[in-house]
């Protein structure tokens, strides 16, 4: 390939859809003029298997090593055109595409002749970029077949027995002395009411004894460097140290439960607990003589300081009612709401047999809620029953209260460590609510359970298979291989002032040993932040250089 | 078309012109009528109140000399037939109060079997002589009268048992205002109740709902209002002055008509035979409309 | 390479397990019963709680799917057959015709420009009208356009054939015949989503009755900028732009009578989404969401109330209406109800009510789960394993359930479960040497 630039041009009509309304013979003509351009052809249809054809036959027989073609919009169309590229033997980063319909026929169709001129503006700019492009090399990068999972609860396990059937090794990080998190202190799942032991019992035996599955109890993560594919994780327990080589993490932490204290009488007056404390009392067959109870929910959830509701706190009440109603009938069980968090088709049906047990529900505002005083003989509720409009004062023998899950403490440190963000609430915040769910905007870490937010034990592995498909994907590969859009620094440039690290959403940037910004191409989403926020200007990026956009720019508003 | 009459109470004691226009124009028609001997109240709304056993067993008196008869019933007031059609679905979910008022029955001879079935007036006039048999029979079209129809509650209501028209959204009493060629058109206050069944109990409320139905009527520009039960017709007709000084509106002024009345105008049937002299409502207007007679 | 892995129903659902099953190395036959991929979130206008623009974020993952060298989509398919078990499925796949060859046409749309037949778009809701040979919506993919034989000209009366020819690609082929073909895929994803409950039956809320009475998907079109008036809320009886608007929740839901007697998860949210769209739209709007319990469990999804009601002032009242009646002179639409916070019985007169209805099964589940020998549950739901333990698998190893298909629930939800079922996949391809 000569150093000369010799472009070829493509002028697509669409049909009618630019052809109608732009003078695509025009154009070819005015491409013809531009200096460089060897070779200019008017398509019916460029992306039809004739035209990918005729710009294949072109590469060759006018020796060309720059191509642009005017047609539709890149996001659909510019792979395609990069493949014929490189079926004739060019690299694909010398392609520039100008959108001639999206950008000019489609919204110009009442001025053809304003819409001709634009499109021959636009094929002036793509051919003054496509002038300085170059050949690009795509990064590749090993991807270490081995994941690792924190956190050893159901979210976890599920995790990592899932890693371990798609083929991979996995090192599980549980900071207790056993596994099992969370469900080792409740009794009963819902809608089933199966035993958590008997959930638990299968995982843990899976994990255990799988021989590619290493567990570490009484172990934390203490500091992971590295990327994707290549991430060093040092995991710390009692005996000391040691460095694991991984390719993805799985954030599988869980939350804790909040301890009201000072909320509704807990902890102040007697006989008030928290559904938590009930269920390991049913658990251990500990309840006593307990002949009424009051639930109340949101106790400390959907408030100022913490506006969230904790998902399964509506439900679980509706389980423990249930199962207290069941054991005897003739308990008395009002269930204090401020709106019913029962959802879904098992649950809702949860809600109809608690109300068909005889579980009374009192819906209260979240402007008067009740207030639990010391009695004489157990505690006193007081509750303005909105919906019967008076006060309601019930003296139960137990009061429970169902406060919501919270984040983990450990959270912080694990963010910082890992470089991944929490939200407001303080629980680890995905790449994209609706499309990334269990992704992490960082390559290679995942997230899921209710490390992420509340939820209950099915969603925990619905999710734990998801963030396990989702870390299986770079293993199972092997290899990744990255588009060549990624930032270079000029180290003569660069004083290290470390304005790109903070601003890279992709923890992209580091420091190299000179205290220099480093890009790891394969992390580099391109998004070009780094370049645009660089106050020496010493930041650049491949395929959209200084020099190349500042040519399209000029040409954008001169004539050649 | 042949069907045992029965009048109910309302109907006998001051409802004259009902009865009349009923006896004008079925006959037209093709329906036969038959008058029954010996029948009682039907027991609604004053024994239905009181006890449940009394009523079925009034109720189902009456149907069962409508058996004897051999005849399918014609009840002409909502009450009444919901009041049958609730004896009829009482007696067949319990076959012990069956027995408790046939034992009672047999002593004047006569047995309830649940054979006689009951039809209401709309479903005669819509569902068997059908729009097409009304339409050709009529000689003077309703042209540009627009009439709001009042089917009534007890007519549509409970919907797991009533089924003469849809709860929701009747239709079957405005198709038949069309079928004389008049206008008619949904209204939000259709299915709203006359308030009759209150007057015992809540007079002024009562007149002030009724009233509210009236204003809305007379706003959307209707020339009158249609219904076919004695019950709805007692209130707006016949108690329109009474509710005109409950809502303070000197204005009201709505024209009742039963629609066999209209009917029978449409029919051809002079105003004295279909009992329009005796509606307290102002209808002389709409009547001399019908009639084309200069104002 | 090993087997593929079969994919049924393109929704968001659908196009994830399919792109991470791809993106790993596996093949994956996504086969989908209309015209085009995409589902109902392609219909939607924005998504809760974060207001992205619903196309917009499904259309890229729409076309990765279309270009992924490791996945074949059959549109206008559905499975009719399947034996053997997981690692060796063998599967039989019913593809009707497009009447239009795939491989010339370019999506250029003159055919339907051209054609005279109109038909009632079922993309559009019904608000407004297609032709017989149309492309399903712009950003369809893929983007070719195909005959509705039961009402084009030629296949019912023989006559017109006008797109054959004006086709400047020679596209339109007559000719083309259903296929039936044979796949053998080592396992199977259902992800064949949701349909919406039909209101007509609640007769006091005048669905069938009240052209201004609509339902949310059909507010999600006539709110969107692709819809059938550009976005903005004319309403249809009278084009008057509706600045008074009510919804009603769990029209269909959470009831023994009539509907269904379940929760249908998402309505409040998406209600509130509405809600806010139409302030986006004009802030002097008057709102009001009529609910019974405001269901709020999902992660933002309290604060997203909380910023409806204090920033844009969205009204929650909470009571069932009664009854929706029309004034016959305005058309406006009364709203009956009993406000049970207050305990008033009142009226509220607005000029569009929108029926937020119940997720409900689709009717094709049932013929599906024949073929595949899988349990509906009593609301022709998919059936997990075990609902707490094994909620995306079925009682038919190799055959995993993911979205909508097994109950309703939102977008991350579905998404995270159609991942899971890709590793489900990729477990049982390795298991099973493929």
């Amino acid at each position: 390939m000569s150093e000369e630039p010799r472009i070829g041009v493509f002028v697509c009509h669409c049909g009618i859809n630019i052809g109608g309304y732009v003078d695509v013979p025009e154009v070819v003509k005015y491409s013809m003029t531009l200096p460089d351009v060897v070779y200019a052809e008017p398509n019916l249809y460029t992306c039809s298997s004739d035209g990918l054809q005729k710009i294949k036959e072109a590469i060759e027989n006018h020796r060309l090593n720059r191509v642009v073609v005017a047609s539709c919009t890149p996001r659909t169309h510019e792979p395609l055109f990069q493949g014929a590229c490189e079926e004739a033997g060019l690299n694909k980063y010398i392609f520039e595409m100008a959108n001639i319909r999206d950008q000019c026929s489609w919204v110009h169709m009442h001025e053809p002749e304003k819409a001709t001129q634009k499109a021959k503006d636009l094929v002036r700019m793509a051919v003054a970029k496509a002038r300085l492009l170059t050949p690009e090399e795509e990064p590749e990068i090993d991807i270490h077949p081995t994941g690792l999972v924190i956190g050893g609860g159901v979210s976890g396990m599920t995790a990592a027995l899932s890693l371990m059937n798609q083929g991979f090794k996995v090192h599980l990080v549980e900071k207790e002395d056993k596994l099992g998190g969370a469900l080792n202190e409740l009794g009963t799942l819902f809608p089933t009411n199966v035993k958590a032991s008997e959930v638990l019992k299968p995982l843990i035996n899976g994990v255990e004894e799988s021989p590619d599955i290493v567990v570490h109890l009484n172990s934390t993560v203490k500091e992971v460097k590295g990327f994707i594919g290549n991430f060093e994780a040092e995991i710390e327990s009692k005996e000391g140290s040691e460095l694991f080589e991984v390719g993805t993490v799985i954030v599988a932490t869980g939350a804790d439960y909040l301890d009201p204290v000072g909320l509704f009488g807990y902890s102040e007056v007697q006989g008030v607990v928290t559904q938590l404390e009930l269920e390991q009392k049913m658990k251990e067959g500990s309840l006593g003589d307990v002949k009424s109870v009051v639930m109340v929910q949101c106790a400390g959830s959907r408030i100022e300081e913490r506006p969230y509701c904790s998902r399964i706190c509506c439900t679980e009440a509706m389980k423990n009612a249930s199962l207290l109603k069941e054991e005897d009938s003739d308990r008395d069980i009002y269930v204090l709401y401020r709106d019913l968090q029962t959802y879904g088709i098992e649950y809702t049906e949860m809600e109809w047999d608690a109300k068909r047990k005889g579980v009374k529900l009192v819906k209260y505002d979240k402007a008067r809620p009740p207030v639990v005083t010391e009695g004489e003989r157990g505690p006193v509720v007081k509750v303005w029953a909105s919906l019967l409009n008076e006060e309601l004062t019930i003296k139960p023998d137990l009061v429970v209260l169902s406060a919501p899950l919270v984040p983990n403490p450990d959270n912080k440190t694990l963010s910082q460590l890992l470089k991944v963000p929490l939200n407001r609430d303080g629980f680890f915040m995905e790449a994209h609510v609706k499309l990334r769910p269990v992704d992490f905007a960082t390559d290679g870490i995942f997230v899921c359970g209710t490390a992420h937010s509340p939820k209950e034990v099915a969603e925990s592995i619905s999710q734990a298979k998801g963030a396990a498909s989702r870390a299986g994907i770079p293993m199972a590969k092997g290899r990744l291989k990255t588009a060549a859009i990624t930032s270079v620094v000029d180290e003569d440039k660069c004083c290290g002032c470390g304005t790109c690290i903070e601003m890279c959403a992709y923890n992209a940037i580091t420091k190299n040993e000179r205290g220099l910004a480093q890009v790891t191409a394969a992390v580099c989403k391109g998004c070009g932040v780094c370049g645009a926020s660089c106050p020496e200007r010493a930041i650049t990026m491949r395929h959209f250089t200084d020099e190349e956009l500042e040519a399209q720019g000029l040409a954008a508003i001169k004539e050649a | 078309m042949k069907y045992a009459l029965y009048l109910g109470c309302t109907v006998q004691s001051d409802q004259y012109g009902f009865e009349a226009s009923v006896r004008e124009t079925l006959p037209k028609l093709g329906v036969e009528l038959v008058d029954m001997d010996d029948v009682s109240c039907c027991g609604f709304p004053a024994l239905s109140s009181v006890s449940v056993t009394g009523w079925h067993y009034l109720s189902a008196r009456n149907l069962a000399i409508a058996e004897k008869m051999g005849l399918d019933v014609l009840p002409l007031c909502n009450g009444c037939h919901l009041s049958f059609i609730e004896t009829i679905h009482a007696l067949e979910a319990d076959p012990g109060l069956k027995e408790i008022v046939n034992r009672n029955l047999e002593k004047e001879g006569l047995h309830y079997e649940g054979t006689a079935k009951v039809v209401h007036l709309i479903e005669v006039l819509h569902d068997v002589v059908g729009v097409e048999g009304i339409s050709e029979k009529v000689k003077t079209r309703l042209e540009g009268v627009k009439l709001a129809a009042h089917p009534g509650c007890h007519a549509i209501r409970p919907s797991d048992l009533q089924k003469v028209d849809d709860a929701e959204n009747p239709q079957k009493l405005d198709t038949l205002i069309k079928a004389l060629g008049a206008e008619t058109f949904d209204y939000p206050e259709k299915i709203d109740c006359c308030g009759s069944q209150l007057a015992v109990s809540s007079g002024r409320s009562t007149l002030k709902i009724a009233g509210e139905k009236l204003q809305a009527v007379q706003s959307y520009g209707f020339d009158g209002l249609v219904t076919t039960c004695p019950f709805c017709f007692k209130m707006y007709d016949g108690r329109q002055r009474a509710i005109k000084g409950a809502i303070g509106d000197r204005s009201l002024e709505v024209p009742v008509f039963y629609y066999t009345q209209i009917l029978g105008l449409a029919l051809g049937s002079s105003p004295e035979k279909l009992g329009l002299q005796m509606n307290q409502s102002p209808v002389d207007g709409v009547v001399n409309k019908i009639l084309g007679d200069d104002e | 390479m090993g087997k593929p892995v079969l994919v049924i129903g393109g929704g968001v659902a659908g196009i994830q397990a399919a792109l991470d099953l791809a993106d790993r190395g596996l093949k994956v036959h996504l086969v989908e019963k209309s015209p085009s991929i995409g589902g109902v979130m392609a219909q939607l206008d924005k998504t809760f709680p974060t207001m992205d623009c619903s196309i917009c974020i499904l259309a890229p993952k729409m076309i990765e799917c279309f270009r992924h060298p490791n996945i074949t989509i059959h549109t206008l398919s559905k499975v009719t057959g399947v034996s053997g078990g997981p690692g060796d499925f063998k599967v039989k796949v019913l593809k009707e015709p497009r009447s239009v060859d795939a491989s010339k046409c370019t999506g250029c749309g003159v055919c339907s420009e051209k054609c005279p037949t109109k038909v009632k778009d079922e993309w559009q809701e019904g608000l407004t009208e297609r032709k017989a040979i149309h492309i399903m919506f712009p950003q369809a993919v893929p983007l070719i356009a195909c005959i509705d034989r039961d009402n084009c000209l030629y296949f019912q009366k023989g006559i017109c054939q006008v797109c054959s020819k004006v086709c400047q690609a020679g596209a339109i082929d007559y000719e083309q015949k259903a296929e039936e073909i044979d796949l053998d895929v080592s396992s199977i994803i259902v992800a064949t989503g949701f349909q919406e409950y039909d209101p007509s039956e609640l007769g006091e809320y005048g669905y069938s009755r009240f052209e201004d009475v609509i339902t949310a998907k059909e507010f999600e079109r006539l709110v969107c900028a692709s819809g059938p008036t550009g976005g903005h809320l004319n309403r249809p009886s009278d084009g008057k732009l509706a600045h008074r608007v009510a919804f009603v929740q769990c029209v269909g839901s959470r009831s023994h009578q009539k509907g269904y007697p379940f929760c249908s998860s998402v309505c409040c949210m998406y209600a509130t989404k509405e809600a806010v769209l139409i302030k986006e739209h004009e802030p002097a709007s008057d709102v009001t969401i009529f609910y019974m319990d405001l269901k709020v469990f999902g992660q933002g999804f309290q604060e997203f109330v909380d910023r409806a009601q204090s920033h844009w002032g969205v009204k929650y009242i909470r009571g069932r209406p009664g009854e929706i009646r029309r004034n016959p002179v305005t058309k406006d639409l009364t709203v009956w109800y009993e406000n049970t916070d207050t305990g008033e019985v009142a009226e509220k007169e607005v000029d569009l009510v929108v029926l937020c209805t119940t997720m409900i099964s689709r009717p094709e589940n049932k013929e599906l789960a024949d073929v595949l020998g899988l349990e509906l549950d009593e609301w022709g739901f998919f059936e997990p394993l075990d609902p707490v333990m094994n909620p995306i698998e079925t009682d038919k190893p190799g055959i995993f359930i993911c979205g909508c298909c097994h109950g309703p629930r939102d977008i991350p939800e579905s998404v995270a479960e159609a991942s899971g079922t890709a590793a489900c996949a990729a477990e049982t391809a390795r298991r099973y040497g493929q």
